[in-house]
């Protein structure tokens, strides 16, 4: 336990310089637009945001519930369904050489561009904003997961093979492992795109939502509450990426910190 | 031959999921107001092509100036990163962060500020890409082996010859990584300001034939968009191709 | 006079590395003192992990001593370095991926602004003398690593060095091929009168190799035995039949196996071989 506390509490070093230049930006703006040379609606003060994050805090919440359920059940979606057609497609060789490339083709589509397409069929509640989060979520994933369960140590696969070891045997002893840095950088890429397309369909089913209250905040030129709403949107991304980068750092102590070369250079599309 | 040969599979299946799409529409009356069949989403492409082709050019130059711009500030970004400790520790940290924000949720403010016209798309554009590309660069300019770097050290190489010939080359697949992210997302944003507000565009299309409920024109703008997008993913990686040749037969992309 | 000729050549004196990481101090490198006369060839022999590297990287400016004074030809290594005197040819025979077998072995040159005419024909030649022509346009992952090892011994003759520093060379190396570089080596140094440096954990390699060898401790390094070799610089394979060389070999394994006992012995100021040192 504690170790694993040390692996999360590292995370929060270095934090101290960015925090100060994040406070230095926010002063910078509060006094920048108090001078009045600065249109309220161009940029507000900080001070008008928070007003208005207080003013309006029950509707936010409820819109941020919103957002959240659909960007959660995308993303859970989407994960598992990744994980079960990866390993499928690791094991039925037929089916990934006529599966795969169109699966790698599809993950450079604009999903947003889809949406509309999907409020047609299915109306505009949660279903089309669910299916494009987890259709993204499961493209990303998917290809992640292909490259990471194949990314064992040539060496490694042969020592397991002079070991005799089964399929199975590969897989979760050495697969699963040489794939986990891929999952999470797929997952922590999913969870931001999540957000994203979550809001960005919000626009468009116009019903109830961040990217809702964005909408309507905009045409009835309440910049306070837009700017509210789209600070909260980026606080919940951010808080969903944080807690994929705890889970990475405790699921993996064997990667020195700041080592995800691979995973690194993994990635999928928003 | 092989090429054809791994080609194939996918091919079948991508005619098979086609012919099954326009039996299945036909043949059980699926509405075109719902989903339309191929066949027809091919006509309306077909007797639309000169609007979707303007449409289409305008998301392209939007998505392309903004990863253009994008991407020039983030090699610089990324090169002041590597050689000074201070921006490194006081910026860098917010960038990261700034990646992890959903930077499309600001296309309405920036529709505010510069109004329905094509500058707040390449200015989305240019947000999203700078900050894929910044983020990989810097990871892949600091990726060069030590033992490299000591070769250098030890052959008296300058910083800028150190830049040159070790850190860039080193960079360039995390590089590439980002310009792929970034051609997408580039594309994204486009598109996603144009639904908060534009004039012409493939967003705008498509925004504007779901109002119009036209379905057929509908499906037609979105598998341009498809396309597009394709396309400029297509493009990086060829790019990646040509820029890296070392790695040709090293890797499968 | 006899001063002077010790202050050339390289110097090492009351050398220490400690290295820290993470709170622990490793002493890689303990009060070292060696001395190789200019023109002369000194080697290393030592178990792995007693500092031989890390001696090595110290003389390349890649790491700073902790304490002690270290110079070639008088020069501090920083100053070595930027006067581009010494070439390092290091254990990994680092190359750069994105370069072709050529382009690497170039590299140095290039670095140093030598004209792309010049650089051409030193580097062909560099390739030829190590065996590799023919292979010129491969990228090092196309290469075997004994391959891309004789690449970078290349890369550091074309420099023309006056101090060659070389970390286990020819370590992966099969043994016909790594005999036949050493005495391409001796060819090669013969010719140019550079000072050889070398680190090595093979013991005939020593014996072939060097004027001069140094047998340091487990760690922490410090130099336990110095062999002086009578063999003169014009060497070659028949070397291996001459009796002196098994008596030689046979001492360098004692003293090695006696790492601990032997008590640390100050270099002799005289190059000149000692006979008595071959006797047993
Ligand atoms: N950069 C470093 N940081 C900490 N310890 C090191 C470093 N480099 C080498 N060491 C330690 O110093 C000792 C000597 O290393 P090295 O010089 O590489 O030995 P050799 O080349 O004789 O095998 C080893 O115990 C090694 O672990
Ligand atoms: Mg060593």
């Amino acid at each position: 336990m504690s170790r694993v506390g040390r692996r999360i509490r590292d995370g929060a070093g270095g934090m101290r310089a960015p925090l100060a230049f994040l406070a230095a930006a926010l002063l910078l703006w509060q006094v920048v637009t108090s001078t009045g040379l600065v249109k309220f609606y161009v940029l507000p003060a900080p001070s008008t945001v928070l007003e208005a994050m207080a003013r309006y805090g029950p509707t936010i919440a409820e819109e941020s519930l919103a957002t959240l359920t659909v960007a959660l059940a995308g993303f859970g979606l989407g994960t598992v369904a990744a994980i079960a057609v990866a390993m499928t497609l690791t094991y039925a060789r037929l089916v990934r050489d006529a599966v795969y490339p169109l699966l790698l083709a599809l993950r450079a589509l604009p999903f947003i561009a889809i949406i509309p397409i999907l409020v047609v069929i299915m109306g505009t509640g949660y279903e089309p904003r669910i299916t494009v989060c987890a259709l993204s979520t499961f493209l990303t994933t998917l290809v992640n997961l292909m490259r990471g369960l194949r990314s064992a140590d040539a060496e490694v696969e042969e020592l397991m093979h002079t070991l005799n070891a089964t399929g199975m045997q590969r897989l979760l002893k050495v697969r699963a492992y040489a794939a986990r840095p891929y999952l999470l950088a797929a997952l922590r890429i999913s969870a931001s795109s999540c957000v994203i397309e979550a809001t960005v369909a919000e626009w468009i089913t116009g019903d109830s939502g961040l990217g809702y209250l964005v909408q309507i905040s905009g045409y009835t030129f309440q910049i306070g509450l837009m700017w509210a709403a789209i600070v909260v949107a980026s606080a919940l991304t951010l808080g969903l990426v944080g807690i994929i980068t705890l889970v990475e750092r405790v699921a993996m102590p064997w990667v020195p910190r700041g080592g995800v070369g691979a995973a690194a250079r993994q990635g999928g599309a928003a | 031959m092989r090429r054809l040969a791994r080609a194939l599979p996918p091919a079948l299946l991508l005619v098979a999921v086609l012919a099954g799409w326009e039996l299945y529409v036909t043949g059980a009356g699926v509405s075109s107001l719902v989903v339309p069949s191929p066949s027809r989403i091919a006509a309306a492409i077909a007797a639309n092509h000169a609007d979707l082709a303007h449409h289409a050019l305008v998301t392209i130059m939007e998505a392309f100036l903004g990863f253009a711009l994008g991407n020039l500030v983030a090699i610089g970004c990324a090169v002041a990163f590597t050689y000074s400790g201070l921006l490194r520790a006081g910026a860098y940290p917010l960038v990261l962060a700034l990646q992890a924000v959903p930077l499309v949720a600001i296309a309405p403010i920036l529709v505010l500020w510069l109004g329905p016209g094509v500058p707040s798309k390449v200015l989305l554009a240019a947000f999203l890409a700078y900050t894929v590309t910044l983020v990989n660069l810097v990871r892949g300019l600091a990726s060069a082996e030590a033992a490299t770097l000591e070769l250098l050290h030890t052959l008296n190489a300058s910083r800028r010859q150190e830049l040159v010939h070790v850190r860039f080359p080193a960079a360039l697949p995390y590089l590439f990584t980002g310009l792929k992210l970034g051609a997408s997302a580039a594309i994204v944003a486009a598109i996603a300001a144009e639904y908060i507000g534009a004039l012409q565009g493939l967003g705008y299309l498509i925004h504007d034939t779901r109002a119009r409920l036209d379905n057929e024109y509908l499906w037609a703008a979105v598998v341009v968009a498809a396309v597009i997008g394709l396309a400029s993913f297509g493009l990086v990686v060829l790019a990646e191709r040509w820029a890296m040749p070392w790695r040709r037969g090293l890797e499968e992309t | 006079m006899a001063d002077r000729r010790h202050r050339e050549g390289i110097v090492v004196r009351g050398l220490t590395m400690t290295y820290e990481r993470r709170g622990i101090t490793t002493t890689a490198v303990a009060d070292c003192d060696l001395v190789v006369p200019k023109g002369s060839w000194a080697s290393l022999l030592g178990p792995s992990g007693c500092g031989k590297s890390t001696l090595l990287k110290i003389l390349a400016d890649i790491v700073k001593p902790t304490s002690g004074l270290v110079t070639m030809d008088e020069l501090t290594p920083a100053e070595a370095r930027a006067a581009r005197i010494f070439a390092l040819v290091s254990q990994q025979s680092t190359m750069l991926p994105w370069r072709r077998l050529a382009e690497n072995v170039e590299l140095g040159l290039e670095l140093a602004g030598i004209p792309k005419r010049e650089r051409r024909a030193r580097a062909r030649e560099a390739i030829e003398l190590v065996g590799l022509s023919g292979f010129e346009k491969a990228y090092p992952h196309e290469l075997s690593g004994g391959m891309r090892q004789r690449a970078a011994i290349a890369r550091a003759l074309t420099l023309r060095p006056r101090f060659l520093l070389m970390d286990e060379p020819f370590g992966a190396l099969d043994e016909i091929t790594r005999e036949r570089l050493n005495f391409e080596l001796i060819q090669i140094l013969e010719e140019s009168g550079a000072t050889l440096l070398l680190v090595t954990h093979s013991v005939s390699e020593a014996v072939i190799l060097s004027d001069q060898v140094a047998v340091m401790s487990p760690r922490p390094g410090r130099i336990v035995h110095l062999a002086s070799l009578p063999f003169g610089h014009h060497r070659t394979p028949a070397l291996r039949d001459d009796p002196r060389f098994a008596a030689a070999e046979r001492e360098l394994r004692r003293a090695l196996g006696n790492g601990h006992e032997v008590p640390p012995v100050r270099i002799a100021p005289e190059p000149e071989p000692d006979p008595a040192l071959l006797a047993g």
